[in-house]
């Protein structure tokens, strides 16, 4: 069904809003979640009393409340005396993490470029948040608009905003701006500790560039395609049974490249706590520092959804293309249905990963990345590159 | 057109990871440090001065906030220098208890350095660990003294009191797991490829530069020198114990590593030995109410956590103050050798230099 | 004496105190104090502080004392005139500033401001003489205080007027000089025109004077002398540390006084065996005393036909039931002390061991060559430089300073103790060449003793901040330390500090919460 200009852009905005709202929420329960997967692998508890700091501590706990707060909150420490969900008691936290930072005094230090200074984070948010609009989080609408539904009634609503066809190439082009907010910012900050982060980040990232985007060609190269959708379905259902361990190979390889282009442990030297103070955002504070916060863990989504969707099936339920060998079942078949919450899951396990290996392993050495970078990964993925055009030239 | 031109930073007096009010002085080529200076003196109190106008009881208590993170081992050496500037002789009991609770502070000495060093160099988790071990045996210092921290544990002669009923027990229940604690520290570390290439070969010091710096304690041993006071000059109850001195040879961040977790280990041994073999008696040698020194001067070391402190001390003819007291710190001087660790090499490597080194900044300023 | 001009500042907070004193200049309206126009040449009313017209002629000194006081009773201290003749020019603002800012800052609880830096011991000789040949009249050469007066920075706090009350008055905002005493009769705080005291009053009440001034805690009460103060006022300390090469102001703050030490203690085999010989002596002559007594007495007792004395026992030390036992220093036996000697000769001053340690003292122009010989030497052997540090001895003859060396030989598990006693300024060579570990030690000693070392790479401060005043290890360097501790407050009894500091605040519009008293 065609639409009109109008529905179009009344649909578009509609998509974008909710897009905006679903990274934007994702971002600081991720935050909790690095808060309580890490306190849970370090013995200890984590956040537990922000339901109580937040709405009244007596409120919670007695349980007389009759308002709404109150009782959400005495809910929430019900629930926490689970042992299995004692996180609800520090749910809220992520609330007044946000709280805190929109808060904080906006301190642009004496020296800086204040233009540049103001600007880069903008541009490493905006850039973060711009890709998504190349992800698509299921292959077609998530629901259809009732009829009633003023302007946009009966339409379908896309779980993806647009469908380009480089999709690829729109996503690596517009993420690997990104890197210029952490640059600028950390040359206009005017100071020692964030050059030194900045000049980290920028090599590190462009570094990484190239073995990511060269693993991503694998599954380009498979399935002939640019497109998220096409490329999502056909690494999933349709690769050739050689492909697999290939597709194995290259999801390591691109992981690794993107925990150095997210400056995760244990490639974070561009923030690198103990060396650098806080590396590039040092200077920064309240907003602007909580824009480069979203930008990275906007960034850490992408390139998990990335990965769910070129290595790990998409929105389909196995990785690997192993998806292909059930796809013998009939497209009928439960199981052979694309989902958006094969993704999500894929996507949530990823960025538990993230925390995961954050919580385990010690920081490498700058001269130590590049090594890593350009001797193996590099040369590796040339070789995955080899193999992965040999093996679509005999399917 | 271009050129090049070195950089001058400062690593501290307030970061993150110079443990204190270390202030390090950087000129960097790009990320090689070309010159290292140590800028120190930022937690000066005075300590030496300030004995001076205490008593040898009252002194004691300023030992505990040199190094704060041993004060046990502190407070054991200012007791043994005092005994020995009088001619104290103290009973074995009290020997035996007092080498128990140093080698008890010894572990918490080594846990924090183990927690903190890994935290510099990006492995969060063992610091948290190091820490819950650390709590038990804050709380056996709680339980004989009162204090967790600033513990003032020792009386010049002996003790004040006997361990408090429980004690033992107390020690024994951290005994029984302590070793596994360990063994859990290394299977996150000990073969982690990243902690490898991050140690391995960092902060080179040799036994010759070592000595001839001054550095001793597990950065000695580290490089091949198996130098320790509680065998070379044997005090307190350590003629009587059974341990081994671990050494290695590679003299690098990694060795110093190794070193201190087998050194953790010899003192797991050390305290056992003392909870099996306490002896009865006494724990306070029988004194006058008022000390008076004649003249006497009097240098005394013990093996601190993180190497030799030497109190020296000048007795004045019928005074009750020390009329000089000097503390051989061991972080004061084993700070020396940081340049020599770090020059020519990466800024990430300043760091693990100064995790490696173990300095604790109320001691190298006093 | 006639003042020509009067202005109001900006900052006037409206408060009437100004016109109660001079009705006659001042005109408090709504917003501001004006200087009323029939007192002016140019007949205009406002603040005059742009155009600063003179006061009316006949003004000039009649109400002279009435705007005086009006000034110094402002608040704010924005009243400001203009004196001439042979007065100084510009009074008066900042003592009532500072004592307010004082006062102020104790009740919202700040931190009492350091005092102002203090000015010279009052009682030096040097104004003594300009004070005489400034008094012709003083017929009397007896001892007598000439002139006193109160600095900026009182704090209103009574003390000087308890001790001194024929003198002192203390009024709400300040501590006057009283009419009575002075030869001109006026009362001020005599800070500007430092007026002479009448003779026989300073005579009289010199002993109460120098207790205010001594008592005063912010030692703002000054006075010169003329003729000599009696012994008891004159601290020790002060004529021994105006010669060294720093100089502590130890008038300002009694309680920073040292006691220096009277004996050196130097450990040492020699002197411990004179004295135990002394005592020994001291001893056997004690006893041969009491026999010859007895042989007298016995001799007397016989020839008076009594009975013979008892025969005196001799006195066996006392045994003390302790596990306490000194260490006595013997003579040097061990071969390492014994190698030294011979390698050295003459140059070994003295070595013995005492408390199980081997302490040999060198001549300090050979402790370079000495710690070569302990490194070097195939028998010492000594490899690594444990400690280095410096004793002061200021009681000491012939020497100030003893620097000691602890080496180890790690090889054969020994320890060596050298010592070199110098003098205040000698330099001595840098152990850094032979033992590179003497780096910091010997930036320490420097630091904190002020010995020199000579070739030394990098001889400078290290614990202190570069341009630190002193060598804190020094005996005679206080133990207190600058600034806040010098300023002993007093009790506040009758709450006067607290009690203008709340109405001024109040008149300012602060609204201050008393702090509870502890």
């Amino acid at each position: 069904m065609p639409m009109t200009l109008t529905q179009l852009v009344v649909m578009a905005l509609l998509q974008i809003v909710l897009l905006l709202a679903f990274v934007m929420m994702l971002v600081p329960l991720i935050t909790f979640a690095e808060r309580k997967v890490i306190a849970y692998v370090q013995v200890r508890l984590g956040a537990t009393r922000t339901a109580g700091g937040l709405w009244g501590a007596q409120a919670g706990r007695t349980h007389k409340s009759r308002t709404l707060t109150g009782g959400l909150n005495g809910l929430m420490w019900y629930l926490g005396r689970v042992p299995m969900l004692s996180i609800f008691r520090g749910l809220p936290v992520f609330i007044a993490d946000a709280v805190k930072l929109l808060t904080k005094e906006d301190i642009v230090p004496e020296g800086a470029d204040k233009a540049v200074f103001i600007l880069s984070p903008a541009i490493s948010v905006i850039s973060a948040f711009t890709v998504f609009s190349a992800v698509a989080f299921a292959p077609g609408a998530l629901f259809t608009f009732p009829a009633w539904f003023p302007i946009v009634g009966g339409l379908p609503f896309n779980a993806f905003l647009t469908d380009i066809n480089v999709g690829l190439l729109f996503i690596l082009g517009i993420s690997s701006v990104g890197v210029y907010g952490i640059v600028l910012g950390a040359w206009a900050s005017n100071s020692k500790y964030p050059l030194l982060g900045g000049l980290r980040s920028a090599a590190q990232i462009i570094s990484y560039e190239v073995p990511l985007t060269l693993s991503l060609l694998v599954p380009v190269i498979l399935t002939g395609s640019l497109n998220f959708n096409e490329m999502a379905r056909r690494t999933a259902t349709e690769v050739h049974w050689l492909a697999i361990p290939l597709l194995f190979v290259g999801f390591f390889i691109y992981t690794t490249c993107a925990f150095a282009e997210t400056n995760r442990v244990p490639f974070d030297l561009a923030e690198a706590e103990t060396e650098l103070v806080s590396g590039f955002h040092t200077e920064y504070t309240g907003m602007k520092f909580s824009f480069y916060f979203l930008a990275e863990y906007a960034n850490m989504i992408l390139v998990s959804a990335l990965a769910a969707g070129f290595f790990l099936g998409g929105h389909y339920l196995l990785p690997f293309g192993f998806q292909t060998f059930l796809m013998k079942a009939g497209e009928t078949a439960w199981f052979n249905q694309p989902s958006i919450l094969f993704f999500l899951g894929k996507v949530l396990f990823l960025l538990f990963v993230f925390i995961w290996v954050r919580a385990t392993l010690p920081r490498y050495r700058y001269d130590q990345l590049m090594h890593v970078g350009w001797k193996y990964l590099i040369p590796y993925t040339l070789v995955l590159i080899f193999v992965a055009a040999l093996i679509r030239y005999i399917a | 057109m271009f050129k090049t031109e070195e950089m001058e930073i400062n690593l501290g007096p307030q970061h993150p990871s110079t443990h204190g009010v270390l202030r390090v002085k950087l000129r960097l080529d790009g990320e090689t440090v070309v010159k290292c200076t140590p800028i120190i003196g930022y937690l000066h109190r005075g300590v030496e001065k300030i004995c001076e106008d205490k008593t040898y009881f009252q002194g004691q208590v300023w030992t505990d906030r040199m190094d704060y993170v041993a004060s046990v081992s502190n407070n054991l050496g200012w007791a043994e220098g005092v005994e020995k500037l009088f001619g104290i002789t103290v009973p074995r009991r009290a020997h035996y208890i007092r080498t128990m609770l140093t080698e008890l502070n010894r572990l918490s000495s080594h846990l924090l350095w183990l927690g903190t060093h890994a935290l510099d160099i990006g492995a969060m988790t063992v610091f948290l660990y190091a820490f819950r071990e650390r709590e038990q045996i804050l709380d056996c210092f709680e339980a004989f003294c009162g204090a967790r921290l600033t513990t003032t544990a020792f009386r010049i002669g002996g003790l004040r009191e006997d361990l408090p009923p429980g004690f033992i027990k107390q020690v024994q229940a951290f005994q029984d797991r302590f070793l596994d604690c360990l063994d859990e520290y290394e299977t996150l570390l000990t073969e982690n490829r990243i902690w490898k290439k991050r140690t391995v070969g960092v902060a080179l010091l040799n036994a010759d530069d070592a000595i001839a710096l001054g550095v001793t304690g597990p950065v000695l041993r580290a490089a091949g020198n198996p130098y320790d006071i509680r065998k070379a000059f044997p005090y307190a109850a350590y003629a009587e114990m059974q341990f081994d001195v671990p050494t290695r040879t590679a003299g690098d961040t990694y060795a110093r590593y190794q070193v201190r977790l087998e050194e953790m280990r010899q003192s797991h041994r050390i305290i056992q030995q003392c909870v099996d073999g306490l002896p009865e008696g006494p724990v306070m040698a029988k004194l006058p109410k008022v000390l008076k020194s004649e003249v006497n001067e009097v240098y005394h070391a013990i093996e601190a956590p993180k190497g030799e402190l030497g109190y020296y001390f000048v007795g004045e003819k019928g005074s009750q103050n020390p009329y000089r007291m000097h503390v051989r710190a061991p972080s004061f001087v084993n700070l020396q050798a940081l340049p020599k660790m770090t020059e020519g090499k990466l800024l990430a490597d300043v760091i693990a230099a100064i995790g490696t080194l173990d300095v604790v900044l109320g001691e190298v300023d006093r | 004496m006639a003042i020509t001009k009067v202005w109001i500042e900006e900052g006037c907070i409206v408060c009437n105190a100004c016109e109660a004193e001079c009705p006659d200049v001042f005109l408090v309206t709504a917003d501001s104090c004006h200087i009323k126009a029939d007192s002016r040449v140019d007949g205009k009313q406002d603040e005059n502080l742009v155009a600063k017209s003179e006061l009316k002629a006949d003004l000039h000194r009649s109400l002279e004392d009435a705007i005086v006081a009006a000034a110094a009773g402002c608040p704010v201290n924005v009243i400001k005139y203009e004196q001439v003749a042979n007065a100084a020019e510009a009074p008066a603002a900042p003592p009532v500033d500072a004592e307010i800012d004082a006062a102020l800052g104790k009740a919202l609880g700040a931190p009492e401001p350091a005092p102002s830096a203090a000015p010279a011991p009052a009682a030096a000789p040097a104004p003594a003489v300009v004070a005489a040949a400034q008094a012709p009249e003083a017929a009397t050469d007896k001892p007598r205080i000439t002139k006193v007066w109160i600095e900026e920075g009182c704090i209103v706090c009574n003390a000087c007027e308890a001790d001194s009350p024929e003198v002192f008055r203390v009024t709400e905002t300040t501590c006057m000089i009283k009419p009575g005493v002075r030869l001109d009769g006026k009362e001020t705080e005599n800070r500007q025109e430092k007026n002479g005291l009448k003779p026989e009053d300073g005579e009289r009440l010199m002993d109460s004077i120098i207790a205010a001034a001594k008592g005063c805690p912010v030692n703002v009460i000054k006075y010169d002398v003329f003729g000599n103060v009696p012994a008891a006022e004159e601290a020790p300390a002060a004529a021994a540390a105006d010669s060294g090469p720093y100089v502590y102001d130890y008038k300002a703050a009694p309680n920073r006084q040292v006691a220096m030490p009277k004996t050196a203690p130097l450990a040492s085999f020699h002197a411990y065996e004179a004295e135990q010989k002394a005592l020994a002596e001291a001893d056997e002559a004690k006893w041969q005393k009491q026999l010859a007594d007895f042989e007298t007495a016995k001799a007397k007792a016989a020839a008076e036909g009594k009975d013979a004395p008892k025969p005196p026992v001799r006195a066996v030390p006392r045994k003390d039931d302790n596990d306490l036992k000194f260490p006595a220093p013997t003579d040097a036996k061990d071969p390492d002390l014994l190698r030294l000697h011979a390698l050295l000769g003459d140059k070994v001053s003295q070595s013995f061991e005492q408390a199980g340690e081997l302490t040999c003292q060198v001549h300090p122009d050979c402790i370079l060559e000495t710690l070569m010989l302990c490194r070097g030497d195939h028998e010492l052997n000594y490899e690594m430089l444990a400690d280095q540090t410096a004793t002061h001895y200021p009681a000491a003859e012939g020497f100030d300073f003893s620097i000691v060396y602890h080496l180890t030989s790690i090889a054969r598990r020994k320890r060596l103790r050298l010592r070199v006693l110098v003098k205040e300024g000698q330099v001595v060579d840098s152990a850094t060449q032979v033992y590179p570990s003497a780096n910091w030690m010997e930036r320490e000693i420097w630091d904190m003793l002020g010995i020199r070392f000579e070739n030394h790479p990098d001889l400078t401060r290290i614990l202190c901040p570069e341009g630190w005043e002193g060598f804190p290890l020094r005996k005679e360097y206080p133990t207190l330390g600058w600034g806040q501790r010098d300023i002993d407050f007093r009790e506040d009894r009758a709450g006067v500090v607290m009690r203008m500091a709340m109405e001024k605040a109040g008149q300012m519009g602060i609204n201050l919460v008393v702090p509870k008293a502890d």
